[in-house]
């Protein structure tokens, strides 16, 4: 990282210049996260210092390949070229790289990018390098539905940074799906920051399905107006170590965030998945269930938190998580986290960790089904239920199918 | 004899004690002028722990663990993933007094002052009344111990550590600090080297006893530290209650207690701890409590967390064996002012083992209540379950609560589940106690004794009736409450 400060001052010298070397000076003070709480694990996805000087020194390479979901995007991005459909450009949307918004809407980076540097080690060090990403602006009262698709080559590391901003009573449905072509271990982290305006809507479809070997850092931050409903679907599924962090900021009143989470793990992957909601309004509300599948030798843990500020009166919160744990190999832990700062509110949480119900697989079995396929639908409808309140055909096949393959391979991995 | 009473009538003397109890802080919080025999003076090194063994006449491998453990405790940081710790003051800390040369088994031998003390708690009359067999312990040392002669005579052991050390020195070596090592934390650390009084109890194989045991501590001194060492082992087959309540005067410098806490059930016995800790607020309290349980015992703890500045408590049950179970019951009231940092852990070692964690917690004006917890099941505890569950009631606007449990499950036949809830008194509820006649005070009452509810059916009833006095006496008027 020593010449990391050269690297600032010559490569990323640009209008972001000061927000970089901030964004840096905080990383070197946040200290390292250590989990003195666990008497055997010191992190769960560890992401050592020379990773993480991997993707500051990398360079994004896009693939020209396209794979699945592809056809249907409406935000094409291929070596930096971006297309954007015709029914995108009507409502008044821009869609531009983060590189090109500092030149080219510079009120707006000052407003909505400057003054986010972050709350975590690694977010600060993203918001420091990146290099890519996408600067989207949705006016107000707009009703849109984007379909992104990213996918970056397995080998390249790369910090990328993408902000959206969406005006008042705008009704925004996006679908984002991270992928990567060829083989390669890269390391690849990715800040994305949600501006959200007042009575505004967001549904986000998120889909992260890279390459077996790549390492996936994401965090999500979603920043809420006044009655800002955001709802957030999640999957998980490629990579082998992801490092995923979600965390709502909302200081509007009446906002609400749900969150729907679904991460598959199998092999040797790695997943430490975080969501969180941060709540300064009166009468907001947060509903986060998150359901995990380990198979292999994998692991999975779920961080949850329910921070309820002193202003947040009348908030509730609710943290839900389950994992099916279906290997012996494996493990799976929970630390769901309730901090709550005013007696005026009402938060939950649960979580739970079991392998599938033999009484189920029994009822499927007496009704001529094998075990194997039993096993996969039993699996299926533990996620099921979570993903299909997102209402997008091509997303809830997408689950069903990793589901169904899991559970079923579980069985065969065990007998 | 056993004390029988029913639930109900429970609740109802709770309720009606809540509501005329004058209780004061003076009850607890005064001070004799007894002035110790002995002391080593403020500060901790070398000189002091020799001069603690040297006192105490031990034997060698105990002065030499002593001194190791002291080295333990000078190379392990203060923890600062919990509450705030800066205001403990080890330099001018107290590490050891001698309160008197005598330690009887009659109450006419122990000095004036000190029986006195103890008359105000109530402890003599509640061993005459409810008890097998009692310990006193005032500062450093024990003061008194007595056992009914019909455990006596069943080769029951209960007594100080000290005194045990002496009479029964092959037994206390089989166990002392082998579930809780001096490397396990800094505070376990200082125990090792500092270690002085607390109690010892042995019940034989098949040997049930039907009344509780119990050890009263007492610290009186100002910015002073009381470091017993309990070890309570529970023989193949056999039952054992044994209860812990502690006190300590009000000063404005602060305390510090540090105490181990053992616990061996062997194969199919039956232990349960209770403790009532209710330290003034001028306390550190830093306790490390932890039971090993082997094949098919069941360990209960069963605790109410009261008094202090600072509590960082969270006691373990190391399930070893198959079909070990353990419950944890825990009460914590973060009075104005004080940060109550309390959890439990349950390690799932072998198949088929269960536990089953509640934890309740209050939180009155700016009082801070902490549950952080653990639980693990290893690779192996094929089929074993658990529950956790933690509740929270916040009583005031500037009250917080905060929940950090940690699941960790390495054994896909496990079945684990864990849930935690905060809020407040609803005035839903109020308003329907109160349509059936019940004024503010005796609803709010009832909400928080219900709130309660779990874990006061499992004390006895005489501690039940003293936490809810203490309760209510922080919480002040209850009508304020909601």
């Amino acid at each position: 990282m020593e010449s990391y400060p050269e690297t600032l001052k010559t490569r990323l010298h640009d209008e972001a210049y000061e927000y970089r070397r901030d964004a840096f000076l905080a990383f070197l003070k946040s200290p390292v996260r250590d989990y003195k709480e666990s008497p055997t694990v010191k992190d769960y996805v560890e992401i050592t210092d020379t990773e993480l000087q991997e993707m500051l020194y990398g360079e994004m390479k896009e693939s020209a390949e396209a794979l699945e979901f592809s056809e249907s995007a409406n935000i094409k991005i291929n070596n930096e070229e971006i297309t954007v459909s015709d029914e995108l450009l009507k409502q008044g949307v821009t869609v531009t790289t983060m590189v090109d918004a500092l030149k080219t809407q510079p009120e707006l980076v000052k407003k909505y990018v400057f003054p986010k540097l972050g709350k975590e080690r690694i977010e600060y060090l993203i918001n420091s390098a990146w290099r890519n990403g996408l600067f989207i602006n949705i006016p107000d009262n707009a009703k849109v539905s984007v379909r992104a698709h990213t996918i970056a080559s397995a080998s390249a590391s790369f910090a990328s940074k993408t902000v959206i901003i969406y005006g008042r009573e705008s009704k925004v449905r996006f679908t984002d799906t991270y992928s990567t072509s060829g083989q390669g271990k890269g390391i690849q982290g990715k800040n994305i920051y949600f501006f959200g305006g007042e009575s505004s809507r967001f549904d986000y479809l998120y889909l992260q399905d890279k390459g077996e070997e790549v390492r996936d850092i994401t965090f999500v931050k979603q920043h809420l107006e006044r009655f800002a409903e955001f709802q957030f679907f999640h999957i998980n599924h490629g990579s082998s170590k992801v490092l995923f962090v979600d965390e709502s900021q909302q200081y509007g009143p009446g906002s609400s965030f749900r969150v729907y989470g679904v991460n598959f793990s199998t092999r040797d992957q790695k997943m430490d998945i975080r969501d969180s909601s941060c709540q300064e309004g009166e009468e907001s509300n947060a509903d986060i269930q998150v359901r995990g599948v380990v198979t292999g030798k994998s692991s999975t843990i779920h961080r949850g938190n329910i921070d309820l500020e002193e202003k947040a009166m009348k908030a509730t919160g609710f943290y839900d998580s389950k994992i099916l744990l279906l290997s012996k190999d494996g493990f799976a832990n929970s630390k769901p986290g309730l901090e709550i700062k005013n007696a005026n509110t009402r938060s939950k949480h649960g979580s739970a960790i079991s392998n599938v119900d033999e009484e189920q697989i029994f009822y499927l079995r007496s009704r001529g089904i094998g075990d194997q396929v039993a096993r996969g639908m039993v699996t299926a409808g533990f996620v099921g239920s979570m993903i299909e309140k997102a209402n997008d055909e091509d997303f809830t096949r997408k689950v069903y199918q990793y589901a169904e393959s899991l559970g079923a391979n579980a069985f065969l991995a065990t007998n | 004899m056993e004390v029988e009473y029913s639930k109900d009538a429970e609740m109802e003397k709770l309720l009606e004690d809540l509501k005329n109890s004058n209780v004061k802080k003076e009850d607890w919080e005064f001070h004799d002028n007894y002035k110790p025999v002995y002391s080593t003076g403020k500060g901790l090194n070398r000189k002091v722990v020799e001069e603690i063994s040297e006192i105490k006449k031990e034997p060698d491998w105990m002065r030499r663990f002593r001194l190791k453990a002291l080295e333990i405790f000078e190379s392990k940081p203060v923890p600062t993933w919990g509450p705030d710790l800066s205001g403990i003051d080890w330099e001018n800390t107290n590490y050891y007094n001698r309160p008197d040369e005598v330690n009887s088994t009659k109450w006419e031998d122990v000095p004036d002052e000190i029986k006195e003390t103890f008359n105000k708690l109530g402890v003599p009359e509640m061993e005459q009344k409810y008890l097998a067999g009692s310990v006193a312990q005032y500062d450093s040392e024990g003061v008194y111990h007595s056992l009914k002669k019909v455990w006596e005579d069943k080769g029951v052991v209960f007594m100080d550590l000290d005194s045990a050390l002496r009479e029964h020195p092959d037994l206390v070596k089989d166990y002392f600090c082998k579930a809780v090592p001096a490397t396990d934390n800094k505070f376990a650390a200082l125990n090792g080297a500092v270690w002085s009084g607390g109690s010892f109890l042995y019940v034989p194989k098949g040997v049930q006893i039907d009344m509780p045991l119990q050890t009263y501590f007492r610290m009186n001194g100002e910015a002073t530290g009381q470091f017993e060492h309990t070890i309570v082992v529970a023989d193949e087959g056999s039952k054992v209650h044994y209860i812990e309540g502690c006190t300590a005067p009000r000063y404005d410098r602060n305390s510090l207690h540090s105490a181990i806490v053992e616990i061996y059930a062997k194969k199919n016995a039956h232990a349960r701890y209770t403790s009532v800790q209710n330290w003034s607020k001028s306390v550190y309290n830093m306790p490390t409590k932890r039971a090993w349980v082997d094949e098919n015992a069941k360990m209960e703890w069963v605790g109410g967390s009261l008094g202090s500045k600072v509590t960082m408590l969270y006691p373990s049950s190391y399930l070893r064996g198959p079909y070990a179970t353990t419950h944890n019951l825990n009460v914590s009231l973060a009075g104005p002012g004080t940060v109550k940092d309390t959890g439990a852990k349950a390690l799932h070692l072998a198949p088929h083992t269960s536990s089953r964690i509640i934890a309740k917690s209050i939180s009155i004006e700016d009082g801070k209540a902490i549950y952080r917890g653990l639980l693990r099941m290893n690779k192996g505890a094929e089929h074993s379950k658990s529950h956790v569950q933690c509740d929270a009631l916040l009583i005031n606007d500037n009250s917080t609560s905060f929940t950090y449990p940690h699941d960790e499950i390495y054994e896909p036949t496990a079945t684990f589940g864990h849930e935690a809830t905060v809020g407040r008194i609803g005035t839903e509820e109020l308003t329907y106690l109160r349509s059936r006649g019940l004024s503010e005070d005796e609803a709010s009452s009832m909400i928080v004794l219900g709130f309660l509810d779990d874990v006061m059916k499992e004390i006895p009833m005489e501690f039940a009736v003293e936490m809810n006095r203490l309760i209510k006496l922080e919480m002040g008027k209850l009508g304020a409450v909601g």
